[in-house]
């Protein structure tokens, strides 16, 4: 008792220092050195907690990815973007959207910062460009809103209030976008219906794609495709890219674990060729019929191969209606593979634990090989694959639960 | 049939001593003065080894009637004053007359042991912190205000009056922690009735309940419970006030009570609230188009207007044969709440509300010696019908500087959601609850506490009807506590166990969910403590396992983006509180008080709203932390002429989750971190001076100063990130100042109040400012008699 009595007494006379003082000062921590290439964003927790870091590294092939008395701390839970040798974090908060480059220290530092309502998808036009969509949550409005970001400026340069796509005057549906990529003087916008308030996807039939002119986001036309069902689903980006020759690819889920209501035409791939406005009628490749998969979200890796990153027919059916289970960190429903788009060849990538999904950021792709943080069953890490074996390579342990981005300096 | 006999024996011994007596009875009566020449009153007056006696009423006089003739000892009894005693000859039917001056007692012969509310209040062995508030009544404070400058407590408020606050007791939060108002639970009061709200000249009290609550405030409450105990011992009284600030703020407040010598009473009481908030804060606006932050400038906040009212009304009597109390009331209140900005500032809104009304039917009973000698029955029954709206059905889109643009088509989002909704809830609230406290000796209590809650909830969207999966919901609540008390070792020692059950169940209609829920849990606890010096050093330790049903919310989600979860389990946690008090009388009035603690909460299951980046969340029971702190307090009074205190916190919470997310087999790198964004050091001194005599013999001038220090903490995991890029709430001292022109010995009061006198930003949470530097005036009349 007269122990903890003392205790007492120093803490009182501790917090009393301090009250006299006006303040405590705070210890001077020594940051440790942080160097490399290589942006990484770390998240710790994914609840209420969430703290993100920008953490530098110059391998994400050895050692960890730790926030520990290092890296930016960003304002809460983030999106990423790279482009023009920066990268974005968005955040919807005070702080808005941030841009970092490599000073000629090779640290990081912050070039601009601007501020948008919404920015639920991002996709690249081209090296400096970036085309954005903010979207209503909650139904009540079917009014997106388009932008183009300069990422040079660190500037919204041109901006567009748009429905994306109305079926009709009954059409009830919101329509979600769900991936962007630029090909010519066109932005080809992945999109899908959803009810605004139940986030029920009773559509299911069709691949819809609207074509935007750049930079003035004029509407040009909506295509469709009603061999597989639509492109993209929310939280599953990179959904649509284009290849070296300017061919467009896109991936449709049909997932019940990302959160559509139903199932409909077949996961699958189709293609828009380089400078047609319709879906290649001759190109299909049917991921259910041909592997027993649904594609929840994918990346061009180069050489005509693509990863993607599916959940097996029967699991995802099994899954619960509405129970988003794909976004789940404690469900490993998923596998990846790779997919010759040529020879529409897949290939199950060996040597990768079967992990959880989550919300689905691009995939790091360096020398043809994609990198992304698996979170598997018993520790988060970042695993290099290699689409001409076809197998995965364990990199670096990371020290929270998932490193949504990598970026790499020039 | 011996029984009976022996029975109608003493029966009609008793009668015959009554008869006899009553032949020719003596009386004896006067008048009670102190040395210093005033009236007083509840002297005990009484017959040495009889049972005649009585107490001097408000005017000094005492009256012993029916004495049979003889000689006795009279003695003259109060604390704070020599125990007098006088040898008297009554004659058959002699009525004595007696004047009687008490002499003030010196504390070299008899140790004054005088208990007030305050001390016994604090005495039990319970970790138990009391606020007079009758020290701020003449302040323009409301109670979380006054609560705000205890150990263990931040109250964070994200901007004026009536604006939503988080209160925080020793880590835990929100509905972790209950509130009762004279033991009565505040959930079923309506929204008016709030702590941000309620201004402190109802309270006579507070008392902070930390982390081990009594059997008898019947709560399931997992950190503490607050109970703001109101005056019922003047029977004849008024304090009415009001006044008038900054930000066009006006409050008044009226509490009065009027009791006559046949016991019947009335209540009335209330307050109003009124304030524009048009504080100013700074921020940077971005630009519309490119979205790229302009300069930073000052804005005042437009629409953040908030009234509250509320109007308390009782009638009842009081001191009878049946009931010590019984009384019959109503509560109405109301409020009106405009939102000024969501969860950013960018964030700006210009119509969004909230409204409230509630009639409340009330009534109180209790009685003393109920059936058995010894046995007090206390009971409390009342049920709310309220309705409430949030309305958010303008499509316009504000700025800071009051202007707006309206969207070209699609004209239904809301400002708040993108979707326009007038949300009506129909909530019937019944409460009933009872405690029976029996003294079975002097040494041994027995308590015994039921408290049942029903609510139904009628919800529904007038703009958007197809908006909610379910319509209504019951949800019933019953908590039953038992308690044993000892004394012993001539009261140095008190001992406490005690034994609850919550029991809850629902039923929820239209819906595809779980109709009904069932919920069962058992907690338990002691307390004790002992007089290491009797009257000075105490010694307490208390612990509770204790458990908190998820509330109605947290169940039922709100019928849109947060989802049901009826799986919910009931929060958890083991409390331990050790501490040590010495108080010391050092003259008559003067005195001095030390104490210090140790607390202990290992908390698991805390419930959260867990979003994981879908467009739904829902409340699960993630968290598991431990909060480890001390807290130390000094109090010191000169003669009612200088008042001091200081206290002091210091809290570790600690994040006990060892695997991220919990129930994965991932290491959690958090783990035994330091939970951010909570204070975890901070300390409150108050100085006050009182100068009596000022221009009038009947007037004083009291002089107040408040201090309150919060280090600084982190937005962010303590130990992420390069430091040099962290988010800090930075540490704040702020200090208010209270001037009180008392006349008529404290009936008209006149104060001026000048809070954060320096100015600085304060900040509760990371970039939301609060109001800066604000003045009020007070004006208030108090009258008792």
């Amino acid at each position: 008792m007269k122990h903890v009595n003392k205790i007492a007494v120093k803490a009182f006379v501790l917090a009393f220092a301090c009250a006299t003082l006006g303040a405590c000062k705070k210890k001077d921590e020594t940051p440790s050195a942080s160097s490399g290439n290589y942006g990484v964003a770390l998240r710790v927790e994914t609840t209420d907690g969430t703290a993100d870091y920008i953490v530098q590294t110059n391998s994400i092939m050895d050692g960890e990815i730790s926030a520990e008395g290092t890296g930016i701390e960003q304002p809460g839970w983030c999106y990423y973007m790279g482009s023009n040798n920066s990268l974005f974090s968005i955040n919807y908060g005070d702080e808005g959207t941030k841009a970092y480059i490599m000073n000629s220290d090779g640290a990081l530092q912050e070039k601009g910062s601007f501020w948008v309502d919404r920015l639920d998808m991002t996709g690249d036009f081209d090296d400096s460009h970036v085309v954005g969509v903010g979207a209503p949550w909650g139904g009540g409005s079917f009014d997106c809103e388009l932008m183009i970001i300069d990422a040079d400026k660190v500037a919204i340069t041109s901006r567009k209030t748009d429905q994306i796509y109305r079926m009709s005057a009954a059409d009830t549906l919101n329509k979600w976008p769900s991936g962007a990529v630029g090909n010519g003087n066109n932005i080809f916008l992945a999109f899908y219906p959803l009810g605004g308030v139940s986030w029920k996807t009773p559509i299911t039939d069709t691949a819809y794609l609207n074509i935007y002119e750049y930079p003035t986001l004029k509407y040009v036309k909506t295509i469709k495709d009603t061999r597989s069902g639509p492109i993209g689903i929310y939280g599953s980006q990179p959904c649509i890219f284009k290849t070296e020759n300017g061919d467009i690819y896109t991936f449709s889920s049909n997932s019940i674990a990302y959160g559509q209501s139903e199932t409909g035409n077949p996961s699958g791939i189709l293609r828009v060729k380089n400078g047609a406005t319709e879906f290649d009628p001759t190109y299909f490749l049917d991921f259910e019929d041909k592997f027993a998969g649904r594609i929840v979200m994918g990346a061009y890796l180069g050489g005509g191969k693509a990863l993607v990153r599916y959940i097996s027919v029967t699991e995802d059916n099994a899954a619960p209606v509405g129970g988003w289970a794909g976004f789940s960190l404690t469900n490993y429903l998923f596998n990846m593979a790779i997919v010759d788009l040529e020879t529409q060849t897949v290939t199950q990538v060996q040597n990768l634990p079967k992990h959880a999904g989550g919300f689905c950021r691009p995939v790091y792709v360096e020398n043809g090989k994609g990198y992304l943080s698996i979170v598997s069953a018993t520790e988060a890490r970042i695993y290099e694959i290699d689409p001409t074996t076809a197998t995965a390579k364990k990199g670096a342990l990371i020290k929270g639960n998932e490193v949504p981005f990598i970026y790499k300096f020039k | 049939m011996r029984v009976l006999i022996t029975l109608l024996t003493a029966y009609i011994f008793l009668c015959s001593q009554i008869v006899f007596a009553q032949q020719h009875p003596a009386t004896v009566s006067g008048v009670i003065t102190s040395d210093e020449g005033e009236l007083m009153m509840g002297v005990l007056v009484y017959l040495k080894n009889t049972t005649k006696g009585t107490q001097s009423d408000i005017d000094g006089h005492y009256h012993i009637p029916e004495i049979e003739p003889g000689s006795y000892y009279l003695i003259f009894s109060t604390i704070g004053y020599k125990k007098d005693s006088m040898l008297v000859h009554l004659e058959a039917k002699q009525h004595l007359k007696l004047n009687h001056i008490m002499q003030t007692d010196t504390l070299e012969h008899v140790e004054i042991i005088a208990k007030t509310d305050y001390e016994t209040v604090k005495e039990q062995s319970y970790n138990v912190d009391v606020i007079d508030a009758t020290k701020f009544a003449n302040t323009n404070s409301d109670i979380n205000q006054v609560l705000n400058q205890s150990t263990g407590i931040r109250v964070r408020q994200e901007g004026g009056l009536g604006s939503t606050f988080n209160f925080m007791l020793n880590g835990f939060s929100g509905n972790q922690v209950r509130y009762f108002i004279d033991g009565i639970p505040m959930t079923n009061f309506g929204e008016a009735l709030t702590l941000n709200n309620i201004p402190i000249n109802i309270a006579d009290r507070i008392e902070v309940y930390k982390g081990v609550v009594p059997v008898w405030l019947g709560a399931d409450a997992l950190g503490g419970a607050i109970n703001i105990v109101t005056n019922q011992k003047i029977r004849n009284f008024v304090d009415a006030s009001y006044s008038y600030g900054s930000f066009n703020t006006h409050r008044a407040s009226l509490n009065s009570r009027y009791t006559d010598s046949s016991g019947f009473t009335v209540n009335v009481s209330g307050y109003a609230n009124y304030s524009d908030n048009n504080f100013t804060i700074t921020t940077s606006v971005p630009d519309p188009f490119s979205g790229q932050f302009g300069p930073r400038q000052k804005y005042k906040h437009f629409h953040d207007q908030y009234k509250s009212a509320a109007g308390i009304l009782e009638l009842g009597v009081v001191d009878k044969k049946y009931a010590d109390r019984l009384l019959i009331g109503v509560i109405v209140s109301g409020n009106y709440k405009q939102i000024q900005q969501g969860n950013a500032m960018k964030y700006v809104y210009g119509e969004v509300y909230q409204n409230n009304f509630s009639v409340i039917p009330t009534l109180k009973y209790s009685k003393s010696n109920f059936l058995l000698k010894g046995l007090t029955l206390t009971a409390f029954g009342s049920t709310n019908f309220s309705k409430s709206n949030s309305v958010d059905t303008c499509n316009r889109k504000y700025n800071w500087d009051g202007s707006y643009t309206t969207p070209l088509y699609n004209m239904n989002r809301g400002e708040v959601n993108d979707f326009q909704s007038y949300t009506v809830f129909n909530d019937r609230n019944v409460l009933a609850m009872s405690t029976i406290n029996y003294d079975i000796t002097k040494h041994h209590n027995l308590s015994f506490n039921y408290t049942y809650n029903n609510m139904l909830r009628e919800q529904q969207d007038e703009v958007n009807p197809s908006r909610f999966s379910f319509n209504t919901a019951t949800l019933k609540r019953h908590v039953i506590g038992i308690g044993y008390k000892l004394t012993a070792f001539h009261n140095r020692f008190n001992g406490t166990v005690f034994l609850k059950s919550f029991v809850f169940n629902s039923h929820l209609s239209k819906d595809t969910l779980p109709v009904n829920l069932n919920l069962n849990q058992q907690g338990y606890g002691a307390a004790v403590s002992y007089f290491i010096l009797p009257h000075t050093l105490q010694a307490k330790v208390s612990f509770e396992n204790t458990y908190r049903i998820p509330d109605d919310a947290e169940f039922l989600g709100n019928g849109l983006l947060i989802l049901a979860n009826p799986y919910l389990k009931p929060e958890h946690s083991k409390n331990l509180n050790i501490g040590l008090r010495l108080t010391k009388k050092t003259t008559k009035e003067s005195s001095f008080a030390v104490e210090g603690g140790f607390i202990y909460r290992n908390a698991e299951n805390f419930i959260r709203q867990s979003a994981t980046g879908t467009p739904t969340s829902r409340y699960e029971n993630e968290k598991n932390v431990r909060v480890t702190g001390f807290e130390a307090g000094i109090q010191y009074n000169h003669r009612k002429f200088l008042y001091f205190d200081i206290n002091g916190t210091y809290q570790n919470i600690i994040n006990v989750d060892k695997y991220s997310p919990p129930g994965s087999q991932r290491i959690n790198y958090l783990y035994l971190l330091r939970l951010p964004n909570i204070p975890y050091l901070f300390g409150n001194a108050n100085v006050g001076v009182k100068l009596n005599k000022i221009a009038f013999s009947h007037a004083s001038l009291n002089v107040n100063l408040n201090l309150n220090y919060v280090e600084a903490f982190y937005l962010y995991w303590p130990t992420l990130g390069d430091p040099k890029y962290k988010r800090e709430i930075p540490s704040q001292f702020t200090q208010n100042i209270t001037v009180t022109y008392a006349l008529h010995d404290n009936r008209y009061n006149f104060s001026f109040e000048c809070r954060n006198i320096s100015n600085i930003p304060v900040y509760d949470y990371f970039n939301v400012q609060k109001p800066g530097r604000s003045f009020s005036i007070k004006i208030r009349y108090f009258f008792k008699k």
